[in-house]
């Protein structure tokens, strides 16, 4: 079931304000020494986290905005924001609180605006989409995590591919493998 | 009952100024946070100061008890010795023209890795000790006492910065800020503190000449084995000399070429190169690392560790040393080898390609050039014969390194040859390239697992800029021409950029390069086969 248009409007109108206040909460979570600077550097290649988040957010905004979140729009963009922070010094839950605030501030920009329970139907329908954008998150996050792990694993065997190798030769076997 | 914060709580956003000035917030060393420490049986025999057993996750870390004397006179000493430290300490007007250019910075968005507060750090700690303002003003001089924090805090920041000098390029002062690195590191090891990841390959160094500990009939066997390979896929013999005098050319290249993926193609690439061309050279088993982690541990210790590269030409009675592709090896060999261990031996002469005949002054000192200059020396004299077309399933791009970048000024020679040897070479933004490259966020011995988190945030806009020419231009292959590039560049592009591969310039060289005597080409130096030219 799609959004009503009343409160498609009311979004659409309230959209900037929203994706402003959004990117502002997001890099909230930085140092106030660092804010200025994600906000300020506006080159994509100096300043890859303001930029990613930027961009990611307007993208998801619109997203929302669709009748059918569309997982090729979704996706990259949620990977934007949270592949960042699945490396940064956030715990889990920090990393991904920045997906469930934009609960609260659609909420104090639509709430006021709403007078029939239908549209308090859509709201918790709008709502139910930012679960699913959190959803991907989470499969994000984990996938992030998993690749740090198996990177980790990968790196030792490419640092010791030859020495592998030449025990191999000695042993004539599979380094690991048990004793026949 | 411990209540669970909700979203707004988790991401504690405030706009209100910091209640903490910066001298007092503290990093939190967790997991995760900084590397593992050095061991005492690793630093004993090597001679390092007060060595010993300690756990930077505990809270003491037994430093010796007159701590802070040994960091006074330590600093005391380098600033009477060095007169640029002394400059970096008392010129720095603070204007943050380096603030935003620390590829950690940008990743992490940790103020105290903006690279302005991190020479801060020890910046303040000399003020207090060695100027009058400080010493009278305190903290209105942006001064500070030193206790046990600033030590950590040091610990954690001075191994967060690669010494990649990306900062320095922006210095309107020229302030290198590496070196403020390096002695601060110094200052560390003074006290017994370093990282396992640096001081166990220097022990090794110490002990067998290369970072693994290798010895020589296993460096030779695993040479040899490279040798295998090459036959396999061109059907050409191959026999290098080891320890031999009386060649011409000394080669000496990262150990990480001969034991590590990817590499040990690069290696094979410059054994198939010198065999084509009939160059007169042999290998040292002794000197058989060109990589140097005495950079990142002190200045006596990168002395000593340099010092088996002309021991070695010496002894083998070379007339010029060939370096492989390696970063931070020549920042050592071309800022300090020379006044270091030189002058070079009376045996070595300038550098001359007994192939084209060029003379290489800029090594005229050193009798040491980078192969990358060789080999584009040999490419624009027409001595090779290349198929570039064997490359054309790779879509290139070139990661600058540092060091060389940086540090010596080698930015064309490698594009030339990469433009050579394959059709299909792009660019990375320009921001992002050439004396701006960002580092691959884990150079100065910072390649270590255990902080991969760390790694991965200073990758980040080396990253972003190569998933650009990804999603641009089909980029598949990140060329680079230094071996902890090749070490830390895979992982970075796992994880920024999936579906890129890392390379050595040369092992794309001798992908293309047309041997005489080879059989027919249907495999890659990787052994895998090559898109078109399958066997039929």
């Amino acid at each position: 079931m799609s959004m009503r248009h009343e409160l498609k409007a009311i979004f659409s109108e309230h959209k900037q304000q929203i994706t402003d206040e959004w990117v502002a909460a997001i890099f909230g979570t930085y140092d106030i020494d660092t804010v200025g600077f994600l906000r300020t550097q506006d080159n994509a290649f100096l300043n890859p986290v303001g930029n990613k988040t930027k961009k990611a957010t307007v993208a998801l905004i619109d997203a929302l905005l669709d009748d059918e979140l569309d997982s090729d729009t979704v996706t990259p963009a949620v990977n934007e924001i949270i592949q960042v922070r699945a490396v940064q010094q956030f715990e889990a839950d920090q990393a991904m609180s920045v997906l469930f605030v934009l609960k609260s501030i659609i909420r104090k920009h639509i709430v006021p605006k709403l007078s029939k329970s239908e549209e308090f139907a859509d709201l918790l329908e709008l709502e139910s989409k930012i679960d699913s954008l959190a959803l991907v998150g989470f499969r994000i996050y984990a996938e992030c995590r998993d690749k740090i792990q198996r990177m980790r694993v990968d790196e030792f065997k490419r640092k010791h591919f030859q020495l592998l190798k030449r025990a191999e030769r000695i042993l004539e076997k599979p380094v690991g493998e048990p004793e026949s | 009952m411990a209540k669970i914060p909700s979203p707004e709580e988790l991401m504690q956003v405030s706009y209100d100024m910091p209640r903490e000035n910066w001298m007092d917030t503290k990093p939190e060393i967790t997991e995760g946070a900084v590397a593992y420490p050095a061991k005492k049986v690793t630093m004993e025999p090597l001679g390092m100061p007060n060595p010993h057993d300690w756990n930077p996750f505990e809270e003491d870390w037994h430093l010796p008890e007159n701590w802070e004397e040994i960091i006074y006179n330590g600093l005391k000493e380098r600033l009477e010795k060095y007169r640029s430290l002394k400059l970096f300490m008392d010129i720095c007007v603070r204007c943050g023209a380096c603030a935003d250019k620390c590829h950690y910075f940008i990743g992490s968005g940790d103020p105290k890795n903006m690279p302005v507060l991190r020479a801060e750090l020890l910046r303040s700690v000399y003020r207090k000790d060695f100027t009058t303002a400080g010493k009278i003003l305190g903290k209105l001089a942006g001064a500070r006492k030193l206790d046990k924090d600033v030590i950590k805090e040091w610990f954690y920041y001075f191994y967060q910065c690669t010494e990649c000098r990306r900062c320095s390029l922006y210095c309107p002062y020229g302030i290198d800020t590496a070196e403020i690195t390096m002695m601060a590191r110094e200052l560390l090891h003074e006290l017994g503190l370093g990282l396992h990841w640096i001081m166990d390959p220097v022990s090794n160094c110490n002990r067998t000449g290369n970072h693994l500990g290798i010895t020589p009939h296993a460096f030779k066997e695993i040479v040899e084995f490279l040798c295998e390979d090459i036959e396999e896929v061109t059907g050409i013999s191959i026999n290098p000399t080891f320890n031999e005098p009386g060649h011409e050319v000394l080669f000496i290249t990262p150990s990480g070429d001969a034991f590590a993926e990817p590499g040990i193609y690069t290696f094979m690439g410059y054994l198939m190169l010198f065999e084509e061309i009939g160059l007169d050279y042999t290998l040292s088993t002794y000197a058989s690392e060109g990589g140097n982690f005495g950079l990142f541990t002190s200045s006596s210790m990168m002395k000593k560790l340099n010092a088996k590269m002309y021991a070695e030409a010496e002894r083998l009675g070379s007339k010029w040393i060939l370096g492989g592709e390696c970063g931070h090896m020549w920042r050592v060999i071309n800022q300090y080898m020379s006044t270091m261990n030189g002058p070079a031996p009376s045996c070595m002469e300038t550098p001359v390609s007994p192939i084209t005949g060029t003379v290489f002054e800029n090594a005229a000192e050193t009798k040491m050039v980078h192969i990358a200059e060789f080999t584009a020396d040999l490419i624009k004299h027409n001595k090779i014969r290349l198929d570039p077309s064997r490359n054309d399933h790779l879509n290139v791009t070139y990661h600058d390194s540092c060091n060389p970048a940086r540090a010596m000024g080698l930015m064309d020679e490698p594009r030339e040859v990469l433009k050579a040897a394959c059709n299909n070479f792009y660019e990375m933004p320009e921001n992002t390239i050439r004396e701006q490259t960002f580092c691959c966020g884990a150079g100065s011995g910072l390649n270590t697992d255990e902080i991969m988190e760390i790694r991965m945030r200073g990758a980040l806009p080396r990253g972003n800029a190569l998933r650009h020419v990804q999603e641009k231009h089909g980029v598949n292959m990140m060329s680079c021409v230094c071996a902890i590039d090749r070490a830390t560049l895979p992982p970075l592009a796992d994880y920024w950029a999936p579906g890129v591969d890392v390379s050595g310039m040369h092992e794309l060289v001798a992908n293309a390069l047309v041997m005489k005597g080879e059989k027919k080409r249907t495999m890659d130096l990787r052994q895998e086969e090559l898109p078109g030219m399958e066997d039929e």
